[in-house]
């Protein structure tokens, strides 16, 4: 599904991804762990695309090189990105939005457009998943929504799009445990055998809900340890010294 | 070879025909005293006239030769509405439809409506002829413009249309037009005003003048579309009088047009004055559009709100001066004024001036203005989302556009005004 390859980034001549190796294979789940400022979320933003940074080294996705796609191709392409702050758009309804997503999607796919019925009908069902109020449909992009509801609307969004890579920035910040669960279990619903996930988090606790296939510590931009879903439990009990520390011996 | 001024004056007196005559010479004196205005003038310090005052256009286009087909084919949501097309600055009565003119609205030509008393009461008594070049040639000029009565409270419920048209095929032509709303005691209307050319490839100037009374208790939305050929030349000038307790909604959206000058005036002369002045408009190429907005506070208890909103690309300009007085004796006056802009390209140009003039002490003004670029983070927010680059930028700008094009209370010209500002906005943003 995806190789990253010796990944490095740079923003403002600050180097953030000092060479990162990592792979992924169909279906697999893995968790990103680390301190702050190891570089969690520029690995999100750099593989989703956004233009920022200074890219080098080489991703391939299912055959394709991803650096040089853009964000809306990644996306046509299966990838998605769970933002850990989600965009409020004014004026532009849920729905509207989500419509011209799904087609764009579609159309660049070889599929025809999916008429009104259809795509009322399958959003239904995908807010029945992350137990979203359909009310939210007609309001204006994540606009005045709660922290929690931001985040529902971001695996809804990710339950519309049916992506193959999926990656969840900080999903779990700025959520009470029953958000939190709504949002796991919507995310677990969506697990398959093809379907993969990149879940980065700075805590222990998401992944008693979404249960990872490994765990991977990311540290000063580079992947410093990686291991079973138990290595997430060890970094929970004994923070990230003892890494720190492996990595300057 | 005569300059232009003097051009205009000679036209003048070539065409004997007048249904005011004191008024039109009057207005033609004034013209002649003020000549066109320069740049030194504060209101035309960023908009040059230069390509519109050194066209000889012709005065004299042949009457009704827009057919209703052709009108419904431009604007095919007014059939069956009350439809009133003013061609060449004249009523084309063949291609309007007054077949179902409700009751309390009467809808006559200047000249019909001459000896009516609110026409001699109201008639040229709120548009600026002594200090506005352009508005003392509409008086001048205009000899067959629209009258639009609305009886004391009558309530006519579904809008009004008129489809102002300048009709000349080949021939660079100006037209004045001129229209007069007066609005009785407690009544409500809808006008909904859409200026449109005949033909994409002439070089025109209207010049209009629009007068609006609102009388005590009565509420006017006046909608407005100017989507005149590239090549045109607008130059429309809204003056309008509220009375105690009356409430009155403009909406202007300005696309088409080489040159697209906006005056919008309203004085708030009674207790209790609601306004609300919304505006959009949307320049590419080498557009440029201007909305000078005076409201004038001279009573107390008035609330006048305005948002105008600008989306400009390519290498055109946008110009926008907004005015609030606030006269002594209207305390208690809550005066609200906002102007957004979102330039496309670097070559795109805005001025923005908001003035406050407060000589009341118990007021709340707020004013401001803001010019940026489309926000990096929607986009990209979309664009992670599938949805091509070019789209997403037209979505977030239709958005911003949505915020004024709201405020159309009549759902049918709302959705296609929005059809039309979703296809400029696709025109300029690339």
């Amino acid at each position: 599904m995806l190789e990253i390859r010796n990944l490095t980034a740079s923003v403002e001549g600050k180097q953030i991804l000092k060479g990162l190796n990592l792979k992924i294979g169909n279906g697999e789940v893995h968790a990103i762990m680390g301190p702050n400022g190891s570089g969690k979320s520029t690995l999100a933003s750099v593989l989703a695309g956004r233009e920022d940074y200074e890219v080098g080294g080489e991703v391939t996705y299912n055959g394709k090189n991803l650096l040089e796609l853009s964000p809306e191709e990644r996306a046509q392409a299966g990838m998605f990105l769970a933002f850990q702050y989600p965009v409020e758009i004014a004026g532009v309804s849920n729905a509207t939005f989500l419509k011209q997503a799904v087609n764009s999607i579609r159309l660049a796919n070889g599929k025809e457009k999916m008429d009104s019925k259809d795509f009322l009908k399958l959003m239904k069902e995908k807010m029945a998943l992350v137990e979203m109020d359909k009310t939210m449909t007609q309001r204006s992009v994540n606009e005045g929504f709660s922290g929690g509801e931001k985040k529902r609307n971001e695996i809804f969004q990710m339950a519309m799009l049916e992506p193959k890579l999926c990656v969840l920035d900080e999903t779990d910040s700025g959520l009470d445990i029953d958000a939190l669960k709504i949002v796991s279990n919507g995310v677990n619903a969506l697990r398959n055998n093809e379907r993969s996930f990149i879940v980065i988090t700075h805590y222990q606790r998401l992944l008693d809900y979404i249960v990872p296939d490994f765990v991977h510590v990311l540290y000063n931009g580079r992947i410093v340890k990686s291991g079973p879903k138990e290595l997430a439990m060890e970094l929970e009990e004994k923070g990230y010294d003892w890494i720190k520390e492996e990595v300057a011996a | 070879m005569a300059t232009t001024v003097e051009n205009y004056l000679e036209k003048y007196s070539a065409n004997q025909q007048r249904e005011f005559p004191l008024l039109q010479d009057k207005a033609l004196a004034h013209f002649s005293r003020m000549g066109f205005p320069t740049s030194k003038n504060e209101e035309w310090k960023y908009t040059g006239i230069a390509p519109i005052i050194s066209k000889d256009f012709s005065f004299s286009i042949p009457d009704n030769k827009c057919s209703a087909e052709e009108i419904l084919q431009r604007v095919p949501f007014v059939q069956g509405s009350v439809l009133i097309v003013l061609e060449n600055g004249k009523i084309n009565h063949e291609a309007s439809d007054l077949s179902s003119i409700p009751a309390g609205l009467v809808i006559k030509t200047l000249g019909e409506a001459k000896n009516i008393v609110d026409v001699k009461t109201h008639y040229n008594r709120y548009a600026d002829v002594q200090d506005d070049a352009f508005s003392a040639l509409n008086t001048a000029f205009a000899n067959d413009g629209l009258v639009l009565l609305i009886d004391s409270k009558a309530v006519i419920e579904k809008p009004v249309y008129v489809v102002q048209v300048l009709s000349s095929d080949n021939v660079a032509a100006i037209a004045h037009n001129r229209i007069l709303v007066v609005a009785g005691k407690n009544s409500e209307a809808k006008i909904s005003h859409l200026a449109v050319s005949k033909n994409e490839n002439t070089e025109t100037f209207s010049n209009t003048i629009i007068e609006v009374f609102v009388d005590e208790n009565a509420s006017v939305e006046y909608d407005l579309l100017q989507d005149e050929n590239e090549k045109s030349f607008q130059i429309c000038g809204t003056h309008v009088y509220q009375s105690a307790n009356s409430r009155f909604s403009i909406n202007t959206v300005a696309l088409g047009g080489s040159i697209l000058k906006n005056k919008l005036h309203i004085k708030l002369d009674g207790l209790n004055c609601e306004t609300h002045m919304h505006g959009l408009y949307v320049a590419g190429g080498s557009q440029l559009i201007d909305n000078h907005t005076a409201v004038y506070h001279s009573r107390p208890h008035c609330n006048s709100n305005e948002l105008y909103k600008g989306i400009i690309g390519g290498k055109a300009h946008g110009v926008f001066n907004g005015k609030i007085f606030v006269e002594k004796d209207a305390q208690k006056t809550n005066a609200y004024q906002s102007n957004k802009n979102i330039l496309l390209s670097n070559d795109a140009v805005v001025n923005a001036k908001p003035q406050l003039e407060i000589f009341a002490d118990d007021v709340k003004c707020t004013h401001g203005a803001t010019t940026g670029q489309m926000d990096d983070e929607s986009l990209f927010y979309l664009r992670s989302r599938g949805i091509n680059e070019n789209d997403a930028k037209a979505m977030l700008n239709l958005a911003f556009a949505n915020d004024i094009l709201n405020n159309i209370t009549v759902e049918d010209l709302r959705n296609y005004i929005s059809g039309l500002v979703e296809a400029k906005l696709k025109a300029v943003a690339y």
